[in-house]
C-alpha cells in the first residue's frame, strides 16, 4: 500500500450516513468501532479524536506497513470541533454534505456533566449553562441546522430514507435525587427528553423523526455498551416518533 | 515463563522481532503530521527484560558532566541525562539498534535508511523543564565501523556526531537525521498530570504548553516520525515524577534531503544544534 493510499476511504452507497456528536467519549468511539461497518460516520469531536481508523489514522502492521489491513476497510470521518460555537456547527453540517451529500441519521451524544450540590458550592451552579447548552439545546441547533441545509429540501426522500434524529438522554432525566449531586445533568436531560418531543412535531413536515434514548448508567453489566447501540439502531429502524426508549436493564420499554 | 529467545538476549544478541513484538497494529497518524504510535509493543517478559537492562545502566550512578559510561548531562540544552548507546552494545537493549529494527522503522516510515545510527537512554529526573518547540532534521557525522550486518551505531570515541571532529575526521561521513524513534520504559503508574509526553505540533510557533498531540510515556510505548521540516515536537516538563526512554535516530544521505526538500532546508541546519542541543 502506497503512501496516499493511507487516505482513502471506503465507501459503499448502501451505508446510512450518520452525523455523530461525542465521538470522542466512551459512547461515541463505541458506536465508531462498532457500527462503522453499518454506517458512513460522520464522527464530531472536541478532544481527542475516537480510537478508530480514520481519514487521518490507520492501522499499520509494523512488520510488514505496507500490507492492507481490514481493520482499516471502514473508516470514519472525524471532524474536530467546538459545537458551542453556532458557527463550527454551520460548518460541522457543510462537512457531512459535501463528504457524503446526505445525513440519514443524526445522534446528538455529546455531553457536558458536573455533579455537586446546589448548597455550599458553586460548582454546579457555575457549570449549569453549559451542561443545558450542551446536553439540552445543542442538539436541537444540530437538528436544525441539518434541516435547514439538507432536510428541507428533500422532504419526500426523508420519508423513504427513514431520516431520523436520536438524542441521547439518561434514566437520570425520570427521578428526582437530591444525593447524587446532578441537579443540571438530569434537568439537562429532562429539557432534552421534551424538546425531543417537541422536535418530533415540528419535523414531521420534513418527514423527519425525532426520539430519544434513554439508558441508565453505562457500561455496566445490567446496560452494556452493545445494549445502547442496540437502542440506536432500534430508534433508526422504526417507524417510531416523539418517543423515549429506556434502558434501564429490564429490556427496552418505548415511552 | 520467560521464553528461550529472551533468555539469550539478556547479554547476547536480539531476539527475533517476530518473537517479542506484542503488538501487530501501531497506529499510523497524519496530524499534526505524519507520526506511529502503539502500547504493549514487546512481549512482557521481554520489556521486563529491557527496564532490567536499564535499571544496570542506572544503578551505575549518574553523573552531572559527559561520562560515557553512565548517565550524565551531556546535552547542551537540556537538563535531561543521557547515556549513549556503546557500539558494542549487547543485551536487550541491543534491540534498538539490531538490523531487524533499523529496518523495521525505515520500512515503516519509507524512509531510505543508511545503516547509521545513534541510540541512547534518555533519564528526564522529575521537575525537568518544558523543552522548545524544534525539529530534528539536521546534519550528523559517523565514522565508519559498520558491522556484518551493515548497522554502523554511533562511536564517539571515534568521531564527535555533531561536527565530524575526532580522531577519525579525515575518512566522517555526514548524514542527515531521518527518523526518530521514541521507546517508554520504566515509567510504571504514569497518569495524565505527572508530565513527560512527547508534545506535537503543527507549527513552531505554536506555545510548547499548546501542543497538537500529546504523547503519553506510557509503559512500553513507542512514537515515531520521519523528520521533515515540519515535524515540531518538544519534551513537556514532569513536575512529579521522572521519565525514562530510549531515543533511536535513523539517518539518511545528504543528498537524499537535498533532492526531496531542496538546499534551502540546509540553511536551517545551523540553526538547531544536533545533540548536544535537542532532547525529545
Amino acid at each position: 500500500m502506497g503512501k496516499g493510499e493511507h487516505r482513502r476511504m471506503e465507501r459503499s452507497p448502501r451505508k446510512r450516513v450518520c452525523l455523530l456528536t461525542g465521538a470522542g467519549g466512551a459512547f461515541g468511539s463505541a458506536f465508531c468501532q462498532q457500527l462503522a461497518s453499518d454506517y458512513d460516520i460522520v464522527a464530531v469531536h472536541r478532544g481527542a479524536p475516537p480510537q478508530v481508523p480514520t481519514q487521518d489514522q490507520s492501522r499499520i502492521d509494523p512488520l510488514d506497513p505496507r500490507k492492507p489491513l481490514v481493520v482499516n476497510t471502514h473508516r470514519v470521518f472525524a471532524v474536530q470541533a467546538d459545537l458551542e460555537d453556532d458557527r463550527e456547527i454551520d460548518r460541522v453540517v457543510e462537512l457531512a454534505l459535501a463528504r457524503y451529500e446526505r445525513i440519514d441519521l443524526l445522534v446528538n451524544a455529546a455531553v457536558s456533566y458536573s455533579f455537586g450540590p446546589l448548597l455550599g458550592s458553586r460548582r454546579l451552579l457555575d457549570s449549569l449553562e453549559q451542561q443545558f447548552r450542551v446536553n439540552s439545546i445543542l442538539p436541537v441547533k444540530m437538528a436544525v441546522t441539518v434541516a435547514e441545509r439538507f432536510w428541507q429540501v428533500h422532504d419526500q426522500d426523508n420519508l423513504s430514507e427513514n431520516r431520523n434524529v436520536v438524542n441521547l438522554s439518561s434514566t437520570a432525566s425520570f427521578t428526582v435525587r437530591a444525593d447524587t449531586g446532578g441537579a443540571g445533568y438530569s434537568t439537562s436531560k429532562v429539557a432534552l427528553n421534551y424538546l425531543s418531543r417537541f422536535m418530533a412535531q415540528e419535523f414531521k413536515r420534513v418527514g423527519v423523526r425525532v426520539n430519544a434514548l434513554a439508558p441508565a448508567a453505562f457500561p455496566t453489566a445490567e446496560v452494556p455498551m452493545r445494549a445502547v447501540l442496540d437502542g440506536v439502531r432500534q430508534l433508526d429502524s422504526g417507524a417510531m416518533t416523539g418517543r423515549i426508549l429506556v434502558l434501564d436493564g429490564q429490556g427496552p420499554q418505548l415511552r | 515463563m520467560t521464553s528461550p529467545a529472551v533468555s539469550r538476549a539478556r547479554s547476547g544478541p536480539p531476539p527475533p522481532l517476530t518473537e517479542v513484538l506484542a503488538n501487530r497494529r501501531w497506529w499510523r497518524d497524519d496530524r499534526p503530521f505524519p507520526h506511529f504510535r502503539a502500547q504493549g509493543v514487546f512481549t512482557p517478559a521481554f520489556y521486563d527484560a529491557l527496564v532490567e537492562h536499564r535499571r544496570r545502566v542506572e544503578r551505575r550512578g549518574r553523573s552531572e558532566t559527559a561520562d560515557p559510561s553512565r548517565l550524565s548531562r551531556n546535552m547542551l540544552n537540556s537538563d535531561a541525562y543521557a547515556w549513549d548507546f556503546p557500539p558494542d552494545l549487547g543485551g536487550p537493549l541491543s534491540i534498538f539498534v539490531s538490523r531487524a529494527w533499523h529496518d523495521m522503522i525505515a520500512a515503516m516510515t519509507d524512509v531510505p535508511a543508511t545503516g547509521d545510527v545513534n541510540c541512547a537512554l534518555h533519564h528526564h529526573h522529575a521537575g525537568s523543564r518544558d523543552g522548545f518547540v524544534h525539529g530534528d532534521l539536521g546534519v550528523a557525522w559517523f565514522s565508519r565501523q559498520p558491522r556484518a550486518d551493515g548497522i554502523n551505531p554511533m562511536d564517539l570515541a571515534r568521531c564527535s556526531y555533531t561536527d565530524g571532529s575526532g580522531p577519525e575526521h579525515a575518512s566522517a561521513v555526514d548524514r542527515v537525521r531521518a527518523v526518530t524513534a521514541i521507546f517508554y520504559l520504566d515509567n510504571e503508574g504514569w497518569q495524565p498530570g505527572d508530565g513527560g509526553e512527547t508534545a506535537l505540533y503543527l507549527r513552531q510557533s505554536d506555545p510548547v504548553r499548546r501542543p497538537a498531540v500529546a504523547v503519553a510515556p506510557v509503559d512500553n510505548s513507542i512514537l515515531v516520525f520521519e523528520n521533515t521540516p515540519h515535524s515540531y515536537h518538544a519534551f513537556l516538563r514532569n513536575p512529579t515524577r521522572a521519565r525514562n526512554s530510549v531515543i533511536l535516530w535513523l539517518h539518511r544521505a545528504n543528498s537524499d534531503v537535498m533532492t526531496r526538500w531542496g538546499v534551502e532546508v540546509a540553511k536551517s541546519w545551523g540553526q538547531v544544534p544536533l545533540d548536544g542541543g535537542i532532547d525529545p
